[in-house]
């Protein structure tokens, strides 16, 4: 078989192949939001529900849709985005936006009881260093399974590359040694410690 | 811990040491408290328990963690009821524990002339009031369990108290037991004049204080509880409490901004603003619940 003549590139910007509205690479997000924010609605609505059996169906139905939207919605999102012509950065800026939504949720809750600088630093929670570390694998994971898809659909590229591989090792890594490190205990009490000598003891 | 207690007791009985020394056991066992951990034998026991009944309606199966406005109402760690069966478990795991520490007593022929008291930490809110936590001033939280054997003291035991009492008390009560001097700067009373005699009088209220604790989503508060009424005042803006526990044992009608709750209010705000005691000629603020 003759090489292909088609230049390689991983990132080009599929927008130059699937011409179509910057908009357009929005749709995934704008979904995944939709369902999440409703999901989240019915989740608390539910509770108004007198009949058990339906409270509890509908609470566990709409949580767990809640749960994957936030758990699993970067990779959908950047699976998705990229078919749609997302450049990189977008890409990256889409899949990170509804867990850093999920995140700014709770440092709103916060400041029912903390001065706001104080909230702004449950933002450097453990938990959040857990999701940045999905949102990684999961943008790595999302770009080759984009591109694995393209390659199928007749496009000439290669599907393995150094960025999404680096994105996913990290990941894995860092969780990995939050893990091992006392499973994220060890890291919740350093990060108490920041808290303490920023804020002082909080009295 | 039980383990730990009970070797100390031992040697403390043991022969070739002369008589037998007095001891002090403080016995604090970390059950009731996430992870949740029951010993092998126990954990399990309540994995097919209904508990759906124990719980608040509203008490969400799947989601532990979601209770409303929770720091932590995001994260989601597996199912309420599991962790419930979980928490009953390590109660079970304790009763057994403290049931195996009162037979050494009872086997060394001790429990005639040793004090126990049993007392807990502050309780879990376990869904009541959409509140999963420890730290809001409800009574689910403020309001403990204690029970003391005291040989000797309790002229009827088995008897209850109806004063109101505080863990500062504790200390003070078992100086005067072990007949040391109870120094004067102590916060607490000592309980043995309510262990003697049921009518003696206690504390007609209690100031309440907590101060806000990073991450968690209560804020700074004080407060006083009377027999009769609980008020406190929040900071961050919340709408500060005011409950007739008399009438409202549940606390589910805020009377702050009432009728019946702005005719209360001065004297309550007077007694926390100056740490007064309050005034013994109004008998209804300091009713016994």
């Amino acid at each position: 078989m003759p090489p292909d003549p088609t230049p390689v590139r991983n990132d080009a910007p599929s927008s130059a192949r699937n011409p179509g509205p910057p908009l357009a690479a929005l749709a995934p997000f704008l979904s995944v939001l939709f369902v999440a924010l409703a999901s989240y609605l019915l989740y608390y609505g539910s509770r108004r529900i007198e009949n058990r059996f339906l409270h509890h169906s509908l609470a566990a139905s709409s949580g767990l849709i809640y749960f994957g939207c936030i758990v699993l919605g970067p990779l959908y999102i950047t699976t998705a985005s990229y078919l749609r012509g997302a450049s990189p950065g977008r890409r990256i800026l889409l899949a990170s936006l509804l867990p850093f939504l999920w995140i700014s949720k709770d440092v709103l809750v916060l400041t029912a009881s903390h001065p706001f600088v104080e909230c702004l630093y449950w933002y450097l929670n453990p938990l959040s260093a857990w999701m940045v570390c999905l949102v990684a694998i999961e943008i790595g994971v999302g770009t080759l399974l984009a591109r694995y898809l393209l390659k199928r659909r007749g496009q000439s590229l290669q599907v393995i590359s150094p960025a999404p591989v680096a994105a996913i090792l990290v990941g894995l890594a860092v969780s990995g040694a939050i893990l091992a490190w006392g499973q994220g205990e060890n890291l919740f009490s350093v990060y108490l410690d920041g808290y303490r000598l920023l804020f002082g003891s909080g009295l | 811990v039980t383990d730990y207690a009970i070797e100390f007791m031992r040697q403390n009985l043991a022969p070739g040491q002369g008589r037998a020394r007095p001891f002090c056991v403080y016995l604090s066992h970390r059950a009731g408290h996430p992870p949740f951990q029951a010993p092998e034998g126990i954990a399990g026991l309540y994995d097919d328990a209904d508990v759906e009944a124990l719980l608040p309606a509203h008490v969400d199966p799947w989601w532990y963690g979601k209770a409303n406005r929770n720091a932590f109402e995001g994260v989601m760690m597996g199912s309420y009821y599991d962790q419930y069966r979980k928490y009953c478990e390590t109660l079970t795991a304790m009763d057994r524990d403290i049931v195996r520490l009162l037979e050494f007593l009872d086997r060394e022929n001790l429990a005639h002339n040793t004090v126990v008291i049993y007392m807990s930490d502050n309780g879990m809110q376990w869904g009541t009031h959409d509140r999963h936590g420890i730290r809001e001033p409800y009574e689910e939280s403020i309001r403990l369990p204690l029970l003391i054997h005291a040989p000797g003291l309790v002229p009827r035991p088995g008897e209850r108290r109806p004063q109101m009492v505080l863990n500062t008390d504790i200390a003070p009560t078992l100086l005067e037991m072990a007949g040391i001097p109870i120094l004067p700067e102590m916060d607490g009373q000592s309980l043995v004049p309510i262990l003697r005699d049921p009518d003696s009088p206690g504390r007609s209220s209690f100031r309440l204080d907590f101060w806000r604790y990073f991450p968690e989503n209560t804020p700074s508060y004080t407060g006083v509880r009377t027999g009769q009424y609980k008020y406190v005042e929040f900071e961050r803006g919340r709408r500060p409490w005011l409950f007739d526990l008399v009438q409202d044992p549940q606390e589910q009608v805020n009377l702050y901004d009432t009728a019946q709750g702005r005719q209360i209010l001065p004297h309550l705000k007077g007694m926390l603003l100056n740490h007064e005691q309050p005034d013994s000629s109004l008998g209804w603020l300091s009713q016994r619940p």
